[in-house]
């Protein structure tokens, strides 16, 4: 009986086996035959021409050749539209070609589609149509889950949407994946697109940690919250608020696009406009290999970029040695003090700023450059950002307050071409926040290009006042060895500023931000700016004396 | 009554059909037990946040695979952790619909494991056919609903229930020349149960070694084959950059033996892997003692404890251990039967089957914020979260303490040592 079971329970097995073989030989015929083509995705691929700078050096051909290519207004979105009708989140905040997207969506709409926007200049029509995917299912996704622990909201139990792979079809840019569903709504996913490989002059960083911190979808943000308090009762930071934030659910303004227009985009056009040497990277991409700044001349940091990694800041103060220049165009850069998790949907998806080293589990175990605090400035991580963009943040004006910006040094480089003179005075350039140069005169060869004031009654100031004012420095230094050149606008709306004028302002400062940050990208994009342009300290004649 | 009028049994194709009725039927009541709770678990978890997340996880590399060439392109989503040759064996998922792969995978999970425990109740427990489908039947059903390992199989759309079904039937079944393929077949699926080939090898027994080397290496090499582009990738990022093990080692509840260093030394949302060697050196303690004691059970005939003791050793000392990998849990009721109830070894094994019943890695201090209780408190409810593993090493210790050689116990116990040594040499139920 043994044997003639043995024998059956072989025979079964053989039977079994050969099945499964045959199965596989059938799943192996269909994916060679299916190689290179998504079941959701037919996308055709094609090659980029290669960049090669411009007379000046810092004009790319791949750049301006792109920006030839018929343009679509299709990517704008229709004010009134639903914010909740649609929305989405990407697996990835940057990804390359190679690599394919997975989108979580939700819509009560039966279908949706994709279209992916390549966002610049396009002969002002302001993005490229790349790719338009097929019908997918709409899903309503359920709610998503809150971590008491940390307040932390995180979509890990949606369902994958749609698959977008990124092909050769991609160019390197700031990319907005349009979800449009077929009852008509649509909303943003934002995805930065880039190449490791890239040698471009500028290198422009997004600033998904940023816009994550304020990010309030499902009620918590690093800024606000809903329900009681969770470790503390501090008034502020709020006490309810995201100890973590997580990538995984979709932004809850700007249609999806968190504040990519305001903060970032415009820039991002203008440069493309000018058809200069760029490639894009995010904050956690430079985060997560802190040696592609070797490969550039400028760092472009863009407004408000206010949380940085510990890694992001050791990769650009090692760059800044080897002679990187960097631009801070927004204003409280590196104030806020973050680290990466991985969530269940991937690396890098969770951030962790508790804002408060005691309540951080890592306090007194972990290094200290880790902790989280509620600045990179207090302890234990004790890092100033001072020494790496040459101002503190020192407040910010309240909502709707725009004051104007004060010229100290018309000679500077900066204003070549302006005719602006010491004194001018350009309305309604500064809001939000605002950094300040130290009266300590450091760093050393600080050169304070504007210096304007603004009045404490209108917002909030945390450092010194004089005659019931702080004062927005837009300021420049230079690394006296490696030459390498660094300036922050003190300005958190300086990108803004480049965008539109406010309606009812008597006189619109567009063109004269506009060429001045023409004249920073230029010098910039020459190599270490101390070689062209060496600061010089002026602290001593700026006034009112001390400020 | 004479005896020429008495009724007599059949005989021939009569006899042999009677026979076969009560085989049909638990046959019969086998495969709609495997129907049945196939579509009840298939409606229960598509409904459930997460339901079939990794099988989910497995279409969408598909998807990569066919879109990019590259299954391991993606790796930041539920990236494709198997080895090259799982690409070859889990290929079939593309020719099943989205909509019904959750209900294919889980009548596949639901058969492993039915099949499973038939052999097991053939070979071991020495039933019939007919009581080992009966037997398989019922514990197919209380399985899922008694450990929640047997359960996340069914619920994440894992491959744990077919790897332990290829290594049991590999050791029960298979005999002469093709034993070893199926764990071949297994590790080419996840490394882990290439511990099988470690105990071959200490055995003396190479064949079925070098045939499950064999196979692990042809399967490996027609996926290159097929997928050159994935499997370059694999052996670049996956094995040599260890995307597996830097993305999950800091989770508390892995119940892996390497995970010990994350419970109790270090502290959560922790960046940077500093101590993995440390983990990895209470990863290769474990083994050593572990496959020892499993060799000392195997080498007395023990094939059931030799089976249930590798299985454990194969899921602890893996980087990473989830809950499913547990899955095995079940055939820990039949160690009692093959080594007795006052063994130390089937006491552990019952002492694990019964503590496992409830989720514990589920388990959070109600109100609480885990990671910020005081030390003691924090690393004590990450000791019970990983309940699976502290047991699991409770059974590897019994078994070293009721398996170990003479050599090793002490000289007061000379008595049982002569028993054991008598033991040694005496036939067994199983041999």
């Amino acid at each position: 009986m043994a044997r003639r079971d043995s024998r059956g329970i072989g025979r079964l097995s053989f039977i079994l086996i050969s099945v499964y073989s045959l199965l596989i030989v059938a799943a192996v015929v269909t994916m060679r035959i299916g190689v290179g083509t998504s079941p959701h995705a037919h996308v055709t691929t094609t090659t980029l021409p290669p960049i090669s700078l411009g007379p000046d050096g810092v004009r790319s051909s791949a750049v301006l050749e792109e920006n030839q290519k018929p343009g679509s207004t299709a990517w704008r979105i229709a004010p009134g539209t639903s914010p909740t009708a649609i929305m989405g989140f990407s697996n990835a905040t940057q990804a390359q070609v190679g690599q394919s997207v997975d989108l979580y969506v939700t819509t009560q709409a039966p279908h949706f589609i994709v279209e992916a926007f390549r966002m610049g200049w396009y002969q002002g029509t302001g993005a490229r149509l790349i790719w338009r995917s097929g019908n997918f299912r709409g899903i309503s996704q359920p709610t998503c889950p809150l971590d008491t622990s940390v307040n932390m909201v995180a979509c890990w139990n949606w369902k994958i949407s749609a698959v977008m792979p990124i092909t050769l079809k991609y160019p390197p840019g700031d990319y907005l994946l349009k979800l449009v569903a077929s009852n008509g709504e649509s909303s943003y996913v934002p995805l930065t697109i880039w190449d490791p490989h890239s040698t471009a002059t500028y290198v422009v960083m997004n600033r998904p940690l940023v816009e994550q911190g304020w990010n309030t979808y499902g009620g918590f943000s690093y800024y606000a919250g809903v329900g009681p308090c969770i470790i503390d009762n501090s008034s502020y930071p709020v006490c309810n608020r995201a100890r973590v934030v997580s990538f995984d659910r979709p932004y809850d303004s700007g249609n999806g696009s968190s504040d990519f227009l305001t903060n970032e985009y415009p820039l991002v056009s203008l440069m493309e406009k000018e058809g200069l040497d760029v490639t894009y990277i995010t904050d956690i991409t430079l985060s997560t290999y802190p040696d592609i700044l070797a490969h550039h001349k400028v760092l472009i940091s863009l407004d408000h970029d206010e949380s940085w990694t510990y890694e992001e800041r050791v990769a650009l103060q090692t760059a800044q040695a080897h002679g990187l220049n960097a631009i801070f165009f927004g204003a409280a850069a590196m104030v806020r003090h973050v680290r990466l998790e991985p969530s269940i949907l991937g690396l890098n998806r969770q951030e962790i700023d508790y804002r408060n080293s005691g309540e951080d589990p890592l306090n007194a175990k972990g290094p200290a450059s880790q902790v989280t605090g509620n600045t990179w400035e207090v302890p234990p991580a004790s890092w100033s950002p001072l020494s790496q963009i040459g101002v503190e943040y020192s407040g910010y004006l309240n909502p709707n307050v725009f004051v104007p910006m004060v010229v100290t040094d018309a000679s500077s480089w900066i204003y070549h071409g302006t005719g602006l003179v010491n004194g001018s005075s350009l309305p309604d350039v500064i809001a939000s926040d605002f950094d300040h140069a130290l009266p300590s005169g450091e760093p050393a060869n600080l050169e304070v290009l504007a210096h304007s004031p603004i009045p404490v009654s209108e917002g909030t100031a945390s450092g010194s006042t004089w005659n019931g004012a702080s004062y927005s420095d837009m300021v420049y230094f230079t690394n006296p060895t490696s030459h390498a050149g660094t300036l922050d606008t003190g300005n958190n709306v300086w990108i803004g500023d480049l965008a539109s004028c406010s309606p009812g302002y008597s006189q619109c400062s567009i063109p004269y931000i506009v060429a001045i940050t023409n004249n920073i990208l230029r010098v910039f994009g020459q190599g270490p700016s101390g070689l062209i342009e060496p600061a010089v300290s002026n602290l001593a004649s700026v006034t009112p004396a001390g400020s | 009554m004479s005896t020429v009028d008495a009724p007599t049994r059949p005989r021939g194709r009569r006899a042999a059909h009677a026979d076969l009725v009560p085989v049909r039927l638990a046959l019969a009541g086998a495969i709609a037990v495997v129907l049945v709770e196939s579509l009840i678990y298939f409606f229960h978890i598509r409904h459930q946040v997460g339901g079939f997340g990794d099988l989910l996880g497995r279409v969408s590399n598909f998807r990569d695979l066919r879109a990019t060439g590259n299954i391991y392109a993606n790796f930041a989503i539920e990236g494709f952790t198997y080895p090259p040759g799982g690409i070859l064996l889990l290929s079939p998922i593309v020719l099943v619909p989205v909509g019904h792969v959750g209900l294919v995978w889980t009548a596949g999970a639901l058969s492993a494991l039915l099949l499973t425990f038939y052999l097991v109740g053939r070979e071991i427990a020495r039933l019939s056919v007919s009581n080992s489908l009966l037997l398989a039947s019922a514990l197919t059903i209380a399985s899922p609903v008694l450990w929640s390992s047997v359960y996340d199989v069914l619920f994440w759309g894992q491959v744990g229930s077919v790897i332990t079904l290829l290594v049991v039937a590999d050791f029960l079944a298979v005999r002469g020349t093709s034993q070893g393929v199926l764990v071949g077949l297994a590790t080419t699926l996840k490394i882990y149960p290439g511990v099988f080939i470690v105990i071959w090898l200490l055995r003396r027994q190479f064949r079925p070694a070098l045939t499950a080397l064999a196979t692990v290496a042809v399967t490996t090499a027609l996926a290159t084959l097929f997928w050159y582009d994935s499997a370059i990738s694999f052996f670049h990022n996956e094995l040599v950059g260890n995307q597996e093990l830097s993305h999950f080692s800091t989770y508390t509840t892995a119940q892996s033996s390497a995970g010990v260093d994350d419970i109790f030394f270090r502290p959560p949302y922790f960046l940077g892997h500093l101590s993995a060697s440390a983990a990895m050196g209470v990863s290769a303690l474990v083994a050593v003692v572990g496959i020892a004691a499993a060799l000392w059970a195997w080498q007395r005939e023990f094939v059931m404890t030799g089976l249930v003791l590798t299985l454990v050793i194969s899921a602890i000392c893996s980087p990473i251990a989830w809950n499913h990998y547990f899955v095995f849990l079940p055939l820990m009721l039949f160690v009692p039967r093959e080594l007795g109830w006052r063994s130390p070894t089937a006491l552990a094994c019952s002492f694990a089957l019964a503590v496992n019943v409830l989720p514990w890695h589920r388990w959070q201090l109600a109100g609480a914020i885990q990671i910020l209780l005081p030390a003691g408190q924090r690393h004590l409810s990450y000791v019970a979260q990983n309940a699976t593993l502290v047991t699991m090493l409770i059974v590897v210790v019994a078994a070293v303490v009721e398996f170990r050689p003479q050599r090793f116990r002490r000289r007061r116990r000379s008595t049982e040592v002569a028993v054991a040594a008598a033991g040694d040499s005496a036939p067994t139920a199983s041999s």
